[in-house]
């Protein structure tokens, strides 16, 4: 059955019912006895009597003879009672054939009736009777013009009225007569006084409105619709669905939105429908206890009874239409994101997953919710909506495009791991993603970020080799050269980037690439063609953000190359072409250097009192301060270098960030390290102990600690220093440290053999002041106490951290040889060997690393019984490095020792002879050791 | 010799007996209350009062004699006769008739003012006695209606609605420095109150106060897409939603939620509160893009 005819069904029924049952309970109430008489041989009152009881009793195949014999006998009354029961005989056949169901009968009658009784008695009934039989054939025009003629009457009864105006508003909506349809049934909804029928009304009255997009008038009343059961009519439901869509359709959202909105839920309409089912069974249920006329009982039995039927069909229909929930919803959302209104939409989208997650439309409306969640720059939201997604379809048709975005928030966000890690999973879930160049793009450049450069590497590489078609292939092969150049692969970073210049000559990395090629060359030892990069890159591009850079690079080369003016002059430049006060730092303290190595102290002095007066708020004041107390040093002006150094602590040393007063801290300490006991030292304790209590009376806590910090080191007094140190390795004092006092908490603590809090100061210092120049420190003690801990894998990646971030300076060269020594505990000799070999093959850590190295190479040799190689390892130590004289001692030891054990005692006894009579190991320990062997060996040494 | 002390005369003794008579019940009053004492368990009686030290509620038992006194917790509800019907209560209530309402359940609620601390079936009313003040905008009157029924909430229902009620006293007043923390207070589910937009609405008006407009845009987001046939709590969700739009930038979906309200809630205060708050929006757009094109020149 089609909606349309369902529904004409179920409107007509319920109403139908009520008419015939308030026409039939206006039948009179006379009753007479039955007579055993034919009807020819009854009178006329006789005959009414038995037809008026027929009626009564409803036998009304009874009561039809002696209608039609009363009719047949007044074909012409005069007499008004004898018209009067004409009228009675005219009206009730028609109504008796209606109760037998002889509607054509029924029609033929009525019309004879109404014919001879326009106005009569009964004329109001037998319209709306001979209108409801229409309805019955579906004759909806035969309807029209019945109960128009009704309505046409002025002194109808209200209740007729209202009556006649429902049947021609329903006939009239069955034509699809919208426009004349809706007065009727708005009178109807207005003046009726049975729900049921005011509720039908409303239903068509709102479609009616629909189709004609009358809207304004239909918003006026569906406030009003919504105050009766109609708002759970379906077919109101579905024909506001089908109105949403259409205004929907025609881009007119704002009434979608207002036709979606009153839209009940499927599982809400059957909810109510059961509930006004139930309902009308208790007041069916309830009739006979409510004192009421039997007729008016059983008509009003007959309206439940065809109301429930008609609840039935619908909860009928209703079940079995289909699912329209998430359609709904989905609309409701594609709305309000169309009217930009995007924290609704997003809700309602994500609402879809939430509540039906396997269904069809679940996947597209958790993408949507994320990509309105992006719309509304809200960032956290978008995210989780993403990860919802990735999580709930990972084999969907949006997973990749979704990985690829939640990917690049992380990426703008700078969560790099974040990036790096839904990257991967992405990449693994969907190892043919579509989008895997830029993918693999992200990760590479979030391990960049991170420092993973050999990962980065990979990646970057990947795209260059694996798609060099991708739009990603650009940045890859800049990226890539710029990886080897943070690896310090200087050539490979130099042909690189000459192969990118000569490739992407209007590329928007062209100006840095020319630059990060000078920088490559720089670093590849070709000063020559760095200073020519440069040179040419100040020249093309003289707006350059990087020309301040670049300037100070060829101030670099220049100072290297000892023109030490041209490198001033190209400093002054960076500092003032300087973008940031980065730039200013680097120029400013490169030309502090160049005049320190031209003697020019004064010029230092008063370069930084400008530095100071210019950039006192953003500059690395402290930095400053410790190079003009300094220099004032050198000028043989210590008083007044000191009091730069305590003023300037006291002055800044509050503020853990300002790192140049931990350098005048240490620097200080060493200082008085070496000082001998005079009263100027004694006069510089007690200035520090003043401004020690001064900073405790002040609660600068930061301040403190340094000074305590400074105070404890300068102690000669082991104890003294002790109790002091005791004071600052507090774990409270963790919280306001500076890198100079954490630095020295951390060491002091490990020394007291109290790992937590040295681990927390070290890690502290790492994590929070990690660009300050005691990081390296740090790291090294962080390093040696995951050694001591026998964690040898954080260790060493501690150490390679290290490596990476301070190539240049000699601490690299020792971490690199705590790897190898890490490895050794290990007993993994062959890579400890190779750590320690890589020591030996870096030029800059030549110095006691290479001697001890070689000692440990010999060691691993030896512990693996490979004496022979053990040897010649430790035979090199006091061969080539005479001037390291404790390890030229172990080495003529460890050398004797293997001649031992290979049986080579005279060898062996040579060797401690040797050793013996070298004067310059006579004070070492193992001259006691080498006695004793030969002893043991019976000889004399 | 004694001395006859002379007779008061009747108006004096009634002037004296008034304020006894009226806290006073007695055995033949018409019993006002059920008592509920357990689900299965309970007898009409007359409200008498407390005790003094307020611990106990004092009773007179329909049909016996002597008063009875219990401890709140002894009992598990007591139902008052309501006289006004719902269907009353709610026809003043749609038409927004306050002042009738207001008057009509002070005088429902009166018998219950001394034992606000007693669970039973006045909630509801005193729910739209809430509401009520509320939209009437009497936020002091609200937020001390709201504090009384605090001191001692009779169930969990009441202590969450009369917090989210002194939330929207609060925010209404400008004070809404301890709303963050009265709303955290009571981990209200809004699932488990009468009605949830009235929680979003409150969680909305904290974020708001607080100049956290997209939470508030997200809560009051929450009544528009999910409670859309809530027709107290979606007007009012409608027209702080506009001014939010309108306050991030959104002129154009400000108004249009504005028209919405006034076509949505006709011949209500909304509409017109949404009219003028159409026309208000219509001149700071215009007087936007003056200025835009005044920049543009």
């Amino acid at each position: 059955m089609s909606r349309s005819a369902w529904a004409n069904n179920i409107l007509s029924v319920a109403t139908r019912a009520c008419i015939v049952a308030a026409l039939l309970a206006a039948l009179p109430h006379n009753r007479c006895a039955a007579q055993e008489l034919t009807v020819y041989e009854m009178s006329l009152q006789e005959l009414y009597r038995a037809a008026s009881y027929g009626i009564q009793t409803r036998k009304y195949a009874n009561a039809t003879p002696n209608l039609r014999e009363i009719i047949a006998r007044l074909p012409d009354p005069q007499l008004d009672s004898a018209i009067r029961m004409l009228e009675y005989g005219m009206y009730h056949l028609p109504v008796c054939h209606i109760e037998m169901n002889n509607l054509d009968d029924a029609l033929a009658d009525f019309d004879s009736y109404l014919k001879r009784f326009p106005k009569g008695t009964y004329h109001e009934q037998a319209r709306i009777l001979v209108a409801e039989i229409h309805a019955a054939h579906e004759s909806w025009d035969k309807v029209v013009e019945t109960t128009q003629t009704l309505l046409n009457f002025q002194h109808i009864r209200p209740s007729r009225h209202v009556l006649a105006a429902y049947l021609n508003g329903e006939a009239k909506f069955r034509l699809e007569q919208w426009n004349k349809a809706v007065t009727p049934l708005i009178y109807v909804f207005e003046r009726g006084r049975d729900p049921d029928i005011q509720s039908e009304a409303a239903v068509m009255a709102t479609i009616s409105l629909l189709r004609l997009e009358r809207i304004s008038e239909l918003f006026r009343f569906l406030p009003l619709v919504y105050q009766t059961s109609a708002q759970y009519d379906i077919e109101l439901n579905i024909a506001l669905i089908e109105g949403g869509d259409s205004r929907f359709g025609l881009g007119e959202f704002e009434e979608a939105l207002l036709l979606y909105r009153p839209v009940y839920s499927k599982p809400e309409l059957l909810r109510q429908l059961g509930a006004r089912i139930r309902e009308a069974k208790r007041k069916r249920e309830l009739l006979y206890q409510s004192g009421m006329d039997l007729g008016e009982i059983l008509s009003l039995r007959r309206k439940y009874t065809r109301l429930l039927t008609s609840l039935e069909r619908q909860r009928e229909t209703a079940a079995k239409f289909p699912e329209y929930d998430q359609q709904l919803v989905m609309r409701l959302a594609e709305t309000h994101r169309q009217l930009e209104r995007n924290w609704e939409a997003m809700l309602q989208f994500h609402s879809i997953f939430d509540q039906w997650p396997g269904h069809e439309l679940a996947e597209e409306a958790l993408y949507l919710a994320f990509t309105t969640a992006l719309d509304l720059v809200a960032e956290e939201r978008a995210l989780r909506e993403g990860y919802d997604y990735l999580e709930a379809f990972p084999a969907g048709e949006f997973y990749e495009l979704v990985s690829l975005t939640v990917a690049q928030m992380h990426l703008a966000r700078e969560e790099w791991r974040d990036c790096v890690d839904i990257g991967i999973e992405a990449l693994d879930i969907v190892p043919e993603h579509e989008m895997r160049a830029q993918l693999d793009f992200l990760i590479g450049y979030s391990h960049f970020q991170l420092e993973e450069l050999p990962q980065a590497l990979d990646r970057f590489g990947e795209i260059r080799e694996e798609y060099p078609q991708s739009d990603v292939k650009e940045d890859a092969d800049y990226w890539h050269p710029m990886t080897h150049l943070f690896l310090q692969e200087y050539l490979p970073a130099r042909n690189e980037f000459g192969e990118f210049l000569d490739r992407y000559v209007e590329s928007s990395y062209l100006e840095d690439a020319s630059y990060r090629l000078g920088i490559a060359q720089y670093g590849d030892d070709d000063f020559d063609a760095a200073e020519k990069t440069f040179q040419q890159f100040v020249k093309q591009y003289p707006e350059s953000k990087l020309l301040a850079e670049a300037c100070c690079m060829l101030g670099d080369i220049y100072a290297s190359w000892a023109k030490l003016g041209e490198a001033v002059q190209y400093y002054t430049t960076g500092i003032q072409k300087a973008q940031n006060v980065v730039h200013v730092n680097y120029g400013t303290f490169q030309t502090a250097r160049v005049f320190e190595l031209q003697g020019k102290f004064e010029e230092i002095i008063w370069l930084f009192r400008s530095y100071i007066d210019q950039y006192e708020e953003v500059g690395n004041v402290s930095q400053a301060l410790y190079w003009i107390g300094n220099m004032q040093i050198r000028l043989g002006r210590e008083q007044e270098g000191f009091e730069t150094f305590l003023s300037g602590i006291e002055e800044y040393g509050n503020d853990p960030r300002n790192f140049g007063i931990d350098m005048i801290v240490r620097d200080l300490i060493a200082d008085q390290a070496e000082s001998a006991e005079s009263a100027k030292r004694r006069e510089f304790m007690k200035s520090l102990r003043e401004k020690l209590s001064g900073s405790r009376a002040d609660n600068k806590k930061t301040l403190e600690l340094r000074l305590l910090t400074l105070f404890a080191e300068s102690q000669r007094d082991a104890i003294q220093r002790g109790k002091m140190m005791a004071v600052l390795v507090k774990e409270r004092n963790l919280e306001h440290a500076a890198p100079i006092a954490l630095l020295t908490m951390g060491n002091e603590a490990s020394s007291r053999k109290k790992q937590k809090i040295a681990e927390a100061a070290y890690g502290k210092l790492l994590s929070e002041y990690g660009e300050s120049d005691l990081a390296l420190e740090a790291s090294m003690g962080l390093g040696d106490l995951y050694a001591i801990q026998g964690r040898g894998q954080d260790a060493i990646d501690l150490y390679r951290k290290v490596i990476s971030r301070f190539p240049g300076e000699p601490r690299a060269g020792d971490a690199q040889k705590r790897i190898g020594d890490v490895l050794r505990e290990q007993k993994n000799y062959s890579e400890a060997v190779l750590a320690y070999q890589t020591v030996l093959s870096v030029r800059d850590w030549r110095g006691p690393l290479w001697p001890e190295s070689l000692y440990w190479i010999g060691e691993c040799h030896r512990q693996q019984g490979q004496y022979e190689e053990a040897f010649a390892h430790f035979q090199r130590i006091y061969v080539l490095y005479e001037h390291y004289v404790p390890w030229m001692a172990k080495g003529y030891i460890a050398s004797a020792e293997c001649m031992e054990k290979l049986n080579r005692k005279q060898d062996a006894v040579r060797h401690y002879r040797e050793m013996l009579e070298r004067p310059e190991l006579k004070d070492t320990d193992e001259v006691k050791t080498a006695a004793e062997a030969l002893e043991r060996l019976g000889l004399d040494s | 010799m004694t001395i006859r002390r002379p007779a008061l005369r009747p108006y004096v003794i009634v002037l004296i007996c008034a304020p006894l008579i009226s806290v006073t019940a007695h055995a033949a009053d018409p019993p006002n209350v059920q008592v509920w004492l357990d689900k299965e368990l309970s007898w009409d009686a007359t409200l008498v009062g407390r005790t003094h030290s307020g611990d106990q509620i004092r009773f007179l038992r329909k049909g016996k004699e002597g008063e009875v006194r219990l401890d709140v917790s002894d009992i598990l509800r007591v139902d008052y006769n309501i006289k006004t019907s719902r269907a009353e209560v709610m026809n003043l209530y749609l038409r927004e008739e306050y002042a009738k309402l207001k008057n009509l359940l002070s005088a429902e609620l009166a018998p219950a003012n001394g034992f606000l601390d007693v669970p039973g079936n006045l909630w509801p009313l005193h729910l739209v006695y809430l509401k009520t003040l509320y939209w009437t905008e009497d936020f002091a009157g609200l937020k001390k209606y709201a504090s009384r029924i605090l001191r001692k909430p009779p169930t969990r229902l009441a202590r969450d609605e009369a917090t989210l009620f002194t939330i929207l006293a609060l925010t209404g007043q400008g004070e809404h420095e301890e709303t963050p923390a009265l709303l955290a207070k009571y981990k209200i589910r809004p699932e488990a109150i009468t009605d949830p937009p009235l929680y979003h609405l409150a969680k909305a008006r904290v974020a708001m106060a607080h100049g956290e407009r997209n939470e508030a845009l997200e809560e009051l987001a929450t009544i528009v897409s999910f409670h859309a046939k809530d027709f107290e709590w979606m007007p009012a969700a409608l027209y702080d939603s506009a001014t939010l739009y309108m306050a991030r930038g959104q002129p154009d979906v400000a108004i249009q939620i504005a028209k919405e309200l006034q076509v949505a809630y006709p011949g209500t205060t909304w509409q017109k509160k949404a009219a003028a708050l159409q026309s208000k929006f219509e001149k700071e757009r215009e007087g936007g893009e003056k200025l835009f094109q005044h920049m543009g020149q």
